[in-house]
């Protein structure tokens, strides 16, 4: 199925989880903040929170700034 | 010692991270700046042009993390950016940046005013980034933020000081310490705040893109210590002419 991750397109893979998808991903264990549909998923959620089709998934890192 | 929500600072000089030229750069203006703070922003993630990991050069300087929310242009942004840096550096610490118009990048007053409350009501410790405006200072510290960041100048301008009658206004009534952020361009821009009674300052540009970051970053620290202590001193009030030495008839003018 499809989600909408950081505002492309991206066809996940099953078990259709934010874990599933930040490992998918390459990104276990970076310091990463993930939102569905705009909601922050705390990362004990990552494993239990199933994503479907059409929904928009948000990855943020830290950067420098002022 | 500064303190802010029952947090003690040994310095008052915060600096932000932005516009270095090398993390390198970064780390060793933050270590020279002897800052206990530095400021940093949050992006989603290019999946296609990934960034190194910023985060951990910052927290091998051992100093705090404040997170911003800059990139909101409303209220409602700014809490999520909010939330998602305390997920992400397990803050409830955040400078408010609200500003929605990259002109002037001037905050929105009424927003900000909103977005304080919320944040401050879910926990946050707010740190709001705002006009210089005593009015508009004195309802956020009524609306429970831990501080205010009324701006020198526009962020990045490096024209100093531009409205000292007011940050005068907000240092003499504020009830919460007063961080004079953005536009001090200079050493002497720090201590013409500090001098004035600002509880600290934030200085990210003018070290940053200085050309040896390090060093202008132990000026600035220099200049805050100086401006702290010309206030903690108390300085000679103003008037006009007044010699300073001794008119006594030394020539004979006949």
């Amino acid at each position: 199925m499809n989600i909408l991750c950081n505002g492309e397109q991206l066809t996940v893979l099953p078990p259709h989880t934010v874990a599933s998808v930040i490992d998918q991903l390459n990104l276990n264990n970076q310091p990463i903040a993930v939102a569905v549909n705009q909601e922050v998923i705390a990362r004990s959620n990552w494993l239990s929170h199933q994503l479907y089709a059409g929904d928009t998934l948000d990855i943020f890192q830290a950067t420098l700034g002022g | 010692m500064l303190t802010i929500a029952e947090q003690s600072f040994t310095s008052r000089l915060f600096v932000g991270t932005g516009k270095f030229s090398s993390q390198q750069q970064m780390q060793s203006a933050i270590t020279a700046s002897g800052s206990n703070m530095a400021t940093l922003a949050l992006r989603r993630i290019d999946l296609n042009h990934r960034e190194g990991d910023v985060l951990a050069p910052l927290q091998q300087l051992n100093i705090q993390l404040l997170p911003n929310t800059s990139g909101a242009r409303t209220a409602k942004e700014a809490i999520s950016a909010a939330l998602i840096a305390r997920e992400l550096l397990a803050t409830n610490w955040v400078k408010l940046e609200i500003h929605p118009n990259s002109h002037h990048l001037l905050p929105d007053p009424m927003a900000t005013v909103s977005a304080a409350e919320a944040l401050v009501k879910l926990g946050f410790i707010v740190l709001p980034y705002c006009f210089p405006d005593p009015l508009l200072c004195q309802t956020l510290a009524e609306v429970g933020c831990a501080a205010v960041m009324p701006l020198a100048a526009p962020i990045g301008s490096n024209k100093g000081v531009t409205m000292p009658d007011m940050l005068a206004y907000i240092i003499e009534d504020s009830p919460v310490p007063v961080v004079i952020d953005a536009g001090l361009g200079k050493p002497s821009d720090a201590a013409i705040a500090m001098e004035m009674g600002a509880d600290a300052v934030l200085v990210n540009t003018a070290i940053a893109t200085a050309p040896n970051p390090a060093a202008m970053a132990a000026c600035f620290a220099q200049a805050v210590k100086t401006g702290r202590k010309t206030y903690e001193i108390g300085y000679a009030s103003q008037s006009g002419a007044s010699a300073s030495s001794p008119l006594t008839a030394f020539f004979n003018h006949a």
